[in-house]
């Protein structure tokens, strides 16, 4: 759905005035402009959640999108996750997964069926990595049933490597899914989260209040999560029970993995739908301990669970720890977890407002992404009720929702500035997953949405700055070839920035996979340093800005 | 002074308090007055009291009271309480609810405590705007009380509209309204408007005036918590609990504070206690699917039916909120809550068999509660049903040996029966508590003075006489 020139104009100004109205901070003009450039990017790719009537929870809880360049030409293309006919359904055609070659000129082609990556299955999350280490990036689909992993031959294709390399790990409610390396020995495993365990036999509508409402995930067992030790010879062993993943169950949803306490090796965030979160410390050697409580991962700021959503990581403050943005359900802020340094966090929400015009909608996909390259990272959320009737007994939000861009200000406080923001921004759907790269390789980042039973959208970044930039792609030796789980601290004089490179993020998506850093008026980077997984430690010298660089473990010349 | 002997046949049905002989006939109705009123303030002061499970009976206690004095008839309840929950289809139920708000906001238009009443229902049924319209329409017909403008803010920023809820707040607290809860509320909005140096001022605010308000310190902790001040919110977090916060919330902030500064076996310990009430919580939420909402809807039934009731009470229309309060106890016959309120409205309209009848199935809801056969035993007195009185008066001594006040029932009781040996053991036995107010102390003495003389005894009545003077002469009168 499109709302017209002067919905939006009106929009905008309602905006404008809460921002003007809500008094605690002074009134902002952002530069950040995002156009909608879905037609003439000539994507079609149009999500159905199974389209049952019934409300079943497999099609509430869609989908997440990949954004990778999946061809190796230097261009980000797009993968995105699609339902299948469930029970009941009345669509009679197949409801395969869709890849959108990016051709480079702002244009997309379907390569979906010559790729082979048109999974029928339902699909729920999804996450790429060259699991290999053959040069190709690969993808891993989270269904409702069996998941699927498609290795990629190089050449524009994919195979269907699921049974060969044991990875489908049965039939399950999948929900986000990461790669990362447990132990450091340079090849990427993979984690798997289960939301519940559904079935159409237990399906029941529920009247809560009166109103009628799908059964939620508490009315169901939760699953623990799968995690799958890459063999290094393109099979996986299922270690779920001996690493200690499955010591607990809930019912997951996005995950984000990365060395949240900074002692070398990476971790596992995993937001759960109004349970406690997951925080999987990893001890080095693939081994993990759940610690959400201890480290204050667990729960929000008043001690509270949340409909936990997606979570991005990125360090927000810039105090060179990583941080987490987690969406969540209508009526709950949206929980940015601080990173104290220490191994503990704190929700550093209402200090920094962020998402506060974000609380009564239903959250989705989320980045932590500098949208205007002025150094800091703003954040997008993703916004749209699962329920098309929600406005029957819930009149704060609605199944179509605008999205929200949070314009970073100094790093100690977000600003709404959604109406702002362009044509980009006024695209009312009812959004999902949601990725974040940089299509068009002018250095700032667009955003890919998948929104629920609609068209996809594909919103360019147009933002007019001065602000200079680097995008820095990580190709691994010893370490995994995509450098994921590896850290990187650019540093420009007296400041640095860090980031990770993640596989798997946010809303059950990935993006991301170039690290990009706005870097504001500076044009010379002293030098970038990166931790590869498995211990080596290395500076580059980059110098000159506003250029995409290739970082080769052992090549620091 | 000399002393005068009251006779037995001239004992009134109350036990006198005193017997002194010098005192005028003006002195003897002085004593009888205040003790009518001791009587009368006992039964709240019981209201109170604390409890534990059933402990053995003195061997004193296995002899009965109505084999001494035949009880007169004793009147019978004119209703039937409800036994098992009415069953009822939700979406039947909340128009049953929104159709008693509608009654009474049509029978009391400008009624701030109906227009009240009527937002808590509408808020409790997530029709979160009309709540926030109502509350706006009852600021404005009454600007002086705190619970409108409390509503309203928690309405509002249910909503999202948090500047809203603040320019409430301060508009309440500029018309004189002050309360724990408006405070607290203001706090809150600010917090979420991440205005924590004004937070945390008008936390304090609040603190100055209401300094024992657990909640208000806990959200001061909070406040300092977000602003990065650990061992300030330490501090705070420690009050709050000292307050007798007993929130998980508590806990787990104060695990987050401590954590920060690196207290991390203090943090462990909060964090213990925070898991242990979290895992109480769960495992009373397991009931899935829709056995779980309907539970919630008959809550929120019975709780707002019963802030009905109480409008039509105190708008002087029994006949309404009795027809509510009955159908706040058909839908949970087993509610203590509704039960005591059933209990209070009945005995305030005089129907002390039906209030009796009631106070009946709340021991049988709420067994370990010594109160309720505290009451239990005054309203079986006041009926006639000494019997009745007796056991649960001897049930209050078992459950709570500490406490006089069954020790003192139990000496009356027996005294009125003419079993004065036992009275007078009882009249001692109460005297021995430390958990005895003046009024309970007044009422043994007398049982004491009296029963001791009937038996002879002159010089425990006269000792009794004695604090009874001691005890009247330390307070002031009546």
């Amino acid at each position: 759905m499109r709302i017209s020139p002067l919905q939006y104009a009106i929009f905008g100004l309602l905006l404008g005035a809460a921002v003007e109205a809500t008094g605690g901070d002074a009134p902002v003009r952002s530069t950040i402009r995002l156009s909608d450039a879905t037609e003439q990017s000539r994507i079609r790719f149009v999500h159905s959640a199974g389209g049952s009537g019934q409300k079943y929870l497999v099609e509430l809880m869609v989908a997440g999108v990949a954004t990778a360049d999946f061809d190796g030409d230097g261009l980000v293309d797009i993968y995105f996750s699609n339902g299948a006919p469930l029970q009941g359904t009345a669509i009679p055609s197949e409801l395969p997964n869709a890849m959108y070659r990016n051709l480079g000129d702002g244009t997309f082609a379907d390569v979906t069926a010559p790729a082979g990556v048109g999974e029928l299955r339902f699909t729920l999350g999804v996450a790429a990595a060259d699991y290999d280490n053959d040069g190709d990036i690969d993808l891993y689909l989270s269904n409702y049933g069996r998941n699927t992993l498609y290795s990629n031959n190089g050449d524009g294709t994919f195979r269907d490597a699921t049974e060969q390399a044991g990875v489908g790990r049965g039939e399950r409610f999948g929900a986000g899914c990461c790669f990362l390396d447990i132990d450091g020995d340079g090849d990427l495993d993979l984690y798997a989260a289960n939301y519940v365990a559904f079935s159409y036999a237990r399906h029941a509508e529920v009247v809560k209040r009166s109103f009628p409402y799908p059964p939620g995930p508490g009315d169901y067992a939760p699953e623990s999560d799968t995690l799958l030790r890459n063999n290094g010879d393109g099979t996986f062993t299922d270690i779920s029970g001996v690493s200690g993943i499955g010591s607990v169950a809930g019912p997951s949803m996005g995950t984000v993995c990365a060395d949240l306490d900074e002692d070398g090796d990476t971790d596992i965030f995993v937001c759960n739908d109004n349970a406690p979160n997951f925080f999987f410390r990893n001890d080095g050697r693939g081994h993990f301990s759940e610690a959400a409580s201890e480290a204050g991962l667990a729960y929000d700021f008043h001690g509270n669970v949340n409909g936990g959503m997606g979570a991005d990581c990125g360090d927000f403050d810039n105090d060179g720890h990583l941080d987490l943005l987690m969406t969540d359900y209508t009526a709950q802020f949206p929980v940015l977890y601080h990173n104290q340094g220490n191994g503990t966090f704190i929700d550093a929400s209402r200090a920094t407002g962020v998402g506060r015009t974000a609380f009564p909608h239903t959250k989705w996909g989320v980045g932590l992404v500098d949208f205007d390259n002025d150094g800091r990272r703003d954040a997008f959320i993703a916004c749209g009720h699962f329920l098309e009737n929600i406005r029957e007994f819930d009149t704060r939000t609605s199944y179509r929702t605008p999205n929200i861009l949070l314009w970073n200000a100094g790093g100690k406080k977000f600003v709404d500035v959604t109406g702002q923001c362009g044509g980009g921004m006024a695209v009312v759907e009812s959004s999902r997953g949601a990725a974040f790269d940089d299509f068009d390789n002018d250095g700032d980042v667009d955003v890919s949405i998948l929104n629920a039973n609609a068209r996809s959208n594909l919103l360019r970044n147009d933002t007019r700055t001065t602000n200079h930039w680097i995008e820095l792609r990580l190709v691994g030796r010893t370490a995994n070839r995509d450098g994921v789980g590896a850290r990187v601290r650019v540093v420009c004089g007296a400041s640095a920035q860090v980031a990770e490179v993640h596989s798997g993020r946010a809303y059950q998506s990935h993006f991301g996979s170039r690290l990009h850093f706005g870097l504001g008026a500076v044009n010379r980077i002293d030098k970038v340093e990166v931790q590869w997984l498995g211990g080596r430690r290395e500076s580059f010298s980059i110098g000159t800005v506003d250029r995409c660089v290739n970082l080769v473990e052992g090549n620091t010349e | 002074m000399s002393k005068r002997r009251l006779r037995h046949r001239d004992r009134p049905t109350v036990p006198a308090s005193g017997t002194d002989a010098t005192a005028a006939p003006s002195r003897w109705r002085h004593y009888k007055r205040l003790l009518i009123f001791c009587c009368v303030t006992a039964v709240a002061v019981a209201i109170v009291m604390g409890l534990r499970p059933p402990a053995p009976v003195d061997e004193r206690m296995d002899s009965g009271i109505a084999d001494a004095e035949k009880s007169p008839e004793i009147p019978k309840p004119t209703i039937v309480l409800p036994a098992t929950p009415a069953t009822f289809e939700a979406g039947e139920l909340r128009n049953e609810l929104k159709k008693s708000g509608q009654d009474l906001l049509k029978r009391y238009p400008e009624l701030p405590a109906a227009i009240h009443a009527v937002a808590l229902l509408d808020m409790d049924l997530q029709q979160t705007q009309e709540a926030v319209d109502l509350w706006r329409q009852c600021i404005e017909l009454d600007p002086k009380h705190a619970g409108p403008y409390v509503g309203f803010a928690r309405a509002a920023m249910e909503l999202g509209n948090d500047e809203e809820a603040k320019v409430a707040l301060r508009k309440g607290l500029a018309a004189g309204c002050s309360s724990p809860e408006i405070y607290y509320e203001l706090t809150a909005a600010l917090i979420k408007l991440s205005e924590l140096e004004e937070a945390e001022a008008v936390a304090q605010q609040g603190l100055a005036a209401f300094p024992k308000s657990a909640p208000n310190w806990l959200q001061l902790g909070q406040v300092q918590l977000q602003r990065q001040r650990f061992p300030e919110a330490e501090k705070s977090l420690t009050t709050a609990k000292d307050c007798g916060e007993k929130s998980d919330t508590v806990y787990f902030s104060l695990a987050s504070a401590c954590a920060a500064q690196g207290k991390t076996e203090d943090a462990a310990k909060h964090r213990q206690e925070f898991a242990a009430r979290k895992a109480q919580q769960s495992s009373a939420s397991e009931k899935p699917f829709q056995s779980r909402y309907d539970a919630e809807l008959r809550n929120i039934a019975v709780a707002a039916t019963g802030r009905i009731a109480a409008v039509y009470e105190r708008q002087g229309a029994p006949a309404e909120a009795e027809r509510l309060l009955m159908r706040s106890m058909s839908l949970d016959p087993q509610n203590p809550v509704v039960c005591g309120e059933f209990v209070t409205f009945l005995r305030k309209s005089g129907r002390i068999a039906d209030a009796l009848l009631a106070q009946r199935r709340l021991t049988e809801i709420e067994p370990a509660e010594v109160r309720h056969y505290i009451n239990l035993a005054s309203l079986a007195s006041e009926t006639g049903d000494l019997a009745l009185a007796e056991s649960a008066s001897k049930q209050v001594v078992s459950m709570r040996p500490d406490l006089a006040i069954g020790y003192v029932s139990l000496a009356q009781l027996y005294f009125r029966g003419g079993d004065f040996k036992q009275a007078k053991w009882f009249a001692e036995s109460a005297l021995k508590q430390q958990a005895m107010d003046r009024t309970e102390a007044l009422r043994a003495c007398g049982v004491l003075a009296e029963s001791s003389r009937a038996m002879g005894d002159e010089t425990t009545a006269a000792q009794a006489d004695s604090m009874i003077q001691q005890l009247m002469s330390d307070s002031p009168k009546p």
